[in-house]
């Protein structure tokens, strides 16, 4: 980051390709870089030119991002889940479609013979980003898993206990790769 | 989607929180959020107010123009108010016909006028059996952060209570203010847990399974009720809210309308 | 409403004290709404308007979604208080025309491409009235896209122009709306000058039309100099919302 102009809008014109190149929050339109978002401008070692935002811009998903989603389906060996929000945004839907799944080698640390006693359907799951482009999620490590799942039978709320979950009202009891966060509201 | 999947998170959240004796936002209990209310603000309406209550913004609009009444009311004005959840104030209203949730809306507040007398409405006739005036309440939520109905019962009064009317517009002659006989505010109140909460935000109307709003007038009488959620209340609660819901409205009465009282 | 004649120009001035080429006040007020992803209140004289912006979100019903972009929708609504005689609520075919014209002017700013299969959804609600109403509009509405972060080539500037007692002139009042003789609201990317949405009603010479289009582009550019200003204000005060 070498230099910082003032703040700049969507169509400002920042420089041409001859000098710069494009990084985010700008686009080349023949050979003019122009700003595509409000923020500042940063210059890189590299001459890469960015814009970088003032303002919130829709979140997209990349590898490595916290997501909570919902299980909408439970396969032999994979669960496909609807992701609902990111992280940090929980208040702006994410600008992508979201679609997503759990392959049953990425439930947990280790081997899971029965993806059944993992998910539930209509659990509410805190996952990580593996793969983008397929939207393939994982929920290795102790803050990831279930966060809030409902009654097979009842469809009273779970609570934790233990290990297990148990209905507060019908006195079920079910199992499942439960969060450490599981319950609290947070993610 | 993913709006109703935190809404449903944060349940727990708020509930443990509620819990523990505190609200989300650090209120206590019984405490409203920062009130305000702009009155006049639409000069195209006879009379208008924007209300604000936390972030949640209700704008209300008075419009009169000459009709017929009704054959059971010959010498009554007409009344009638309507709600829009219009899609920019929250990502949860859709397009479309009015739905039960805006229709809910405009009966609480129109029941909360009604009800109090706040509106003399013989005064509104022009030409008895002919031509009375009608009047249209128009409730408008610009940002929904919970609790629209205290903001659009509020909004309603506080313009009602500085109408104009127009009779230039229409060559008629008679009083050019609307006569304002009362005060009638609406006090929403949740149970989450054992526990009585007034003017809910978003987060904490989605927690709760029951609801209730009370409308109070200066006299301390009632002149409605709304029950709304999914669970029951008992007969203790409820009285307790109805007290609570008399004894705010005249904490807001005296704040936001008191200076313009009729 | 052409039936009782009014001198609507006296002593070269407007009956609201505007000379043929100028703006009426305009107030801009970025990011006024909680829920929304962006917004905007726009006010352009009696006219005040409006924007909430949503999205990108995904598109539903799925079969609606587009593969390669984002499809963007504009709503634009009259509350029922903002005109003299209350509006009826619900959409009429004005404000349906409105909608589709509007999109269209934003529409070639928006980098659609990088978001598909979601939807981007403008809301644009008139709570006061007062003709060029579609031009507050987009107005507003181009900042609110800017504001909610999604990326644009451009801003959007939109005026109207129109004739009254023979005179070409900038940005009609409804009265002047009313007993004129042409309206013709424009809008345009100011850098660019590409005129985005262009619609007239009325009676204009060819001449007439020319030099209506002339002032139109030039009024654009100072509105564009206004939104510009506007955002950056907001922006420069303090870190943007949720900014990490």
């Amino acid at each position: 980051m070498e230099k910082e102009k003032g703040i700049v809008v969507p169509g400002d014109f920042l420089g041409t390709s001859e000098e710069f190149t494009p990084g985010e929050g700008v686009y080349d339109e023949k050979g003019n870089i122009c700003a595509s978002l409000i923020g500042g401008v940063s210059i890189s070692d590299k001459r890469v030119i960015e814009v970088q935002p003032k303002v919130e811009t829709p979140p997209t998903l990349k590898e490595g991002d916290v997501v909570v989603c919902r299980i909408e389906d439970l396969r032999d060996t994979v669960a496909i889940v609807s992701i609902a929000c990111l992280k940090g945004h929980e208040e702006r839907e994410i600008a992508a479609s979201t679609q997503g799944v759990i392959h049953i080698s990425n439930v947990r640390n280790g081997y899971v013979n029965d993806l059944q006693r993992e998910f539930g359907y209509l659990d509410l799951v805190k996952a990580k980003v593996i793969d983008v482009a397929a939207l393939r999620l994982s929920t290795e490590g102790k803050d990831l898993g279930v966060i809030k799942a409902i009654c097979a039978k009842c469809k009273s709320n779970l609570k934790r206990k233990g290990n297990t979950l148990a209905c507060e009202s019908c006195k079920r009891v079910e199992v499942r790769n439960i969060s450490e966060d599981y319950g609290k509201g947070l993610l | 989607m993913g709006i109703e999947v935190m809404a449903d998170i944060r349940k727990d959240y708020v509930y443990d929180l509620i819990e523990s004796g505190k609200r989300v936002d650090g209120r206590g209990f019984r405490d409203y959020r920062e009130i305000s209310v702009e009155r006049d603000i639409i000069n195209k309406a006879e009379g208008s107010a924007l209300v604000k209550i936390g972030d949640t913004a209700v704008l209300v609009g008075v419009k009169l123009e000459p009709g017929t009444p009704f054959s059971d009311a010959p010498n009554k004005g007409i009344l009638m108010t309507n709600a829009e959840l219009r899609p920019g104030a929250s990502p949860d209203f859709e397009l479309g016909p009015p739905n039960e949730n805006s229709v809910e809306l405009a009966r609480v507040v129109d029941r909360g006028i009604r009800g109090s007398e706040a509106i003399d409405l013989e005064k509104l006739c022009i030409e008895e059996g002919e031509k009375v005036w009608m009047t249209f309440i128009d409730i408008h939520p610009l940002d929904n952060d919970g609790n629209l109905v205290d903001a659009a019962a509020l909004g309603a009064i506080a313009s009602l209570l500085n109408t104009r009317i127009p009779n230039d517009r229409y060559e008629l002659t008679g009083e050019d203010t609307l006569s304002i006989r009362d005060t009638p505010v609406a006090v929403t109140m949740i149970k989450i847990g054992e526990n009585i909460l007034v003017d809910p935000n978003l987060y904490e109307a989605n927690a709760a399974t029951s609801k209730l709003t009370v409308i109070s007038n200066a006299d301390g009488t009632i002149s409605g009720i709304q029950k709304s959620g999914t669970d029951g209340l008992k007969e203790e609660e409820i009285a307790e809210m109805v007290e609570l819901g008399i004894e705010k409205a005249g904490e807001i009465r005296k704040k936001y309308l008191g200076d313009i009282e009729a | 409403m052409k039936e009782e004649k009014i001198e609507l120009i006296k002593d070269g001035k407007r009956l609201d004290g505007r000379g043929f080429e100028d703006l009426r006040p305009i107030k801009i007020e970025v990011g006024v709404l909680k829920r929304a992803d962006g917004s905007c209140y726009f006010e352009l004289g009696n006219n005040k308007a409006l924007a909430a912006v949503y999205g990108p979100r995904e598109k539903h019903p799925r079969h609606l979604q587009d593969a390669k972009t984002a499809v963007v929708t504009y709503r634009y609504n009259m509350a029922p208080f903002s005109v003299d005689d209350r509006k009826r609520p619900g959409p009429d075919r004005r404000s349906v025309e409105v909608s589709k014209v509007s999109r269209e002017a934003l529409d070639p700013v928006i980098l659609k491409e990088y978001y598909p299969k979601t939807a981007i959804d403008v809301y644009v609600e008139l709570l006061q009235s007062d003709a060029g109403t579609r031009t507050a509009g987009i107005n507003a509405a181009s900042i609110a896209l800017a504001a909610a972060g999604i990326p644009m080539r451009d801003l959007v500037s939109s005026v109207a122009v129109g004739k009254i007692d023979g005179e070409v002139v900038l940005d009609l009042n409804a009265v002047e709306d009313n007993h004129g003789e042409a309206d013709m609201p424009v809008a345009m990317v100011a850098r660019t000058d590409a005129i985005t949405m262009l619609q007239m009603d009325g009676r204009f010479t060819k001449d007439e039309f020319e030099r209506g289009l002339k002032l139109a582009t030039k009024a654009c550019h100072e509105i564009y100099e206004l939104q510009r200003t506007a955002l950056i204000e907001k922006y420069s005060e303090s870190v943007g919302k949720g900014e990490e």
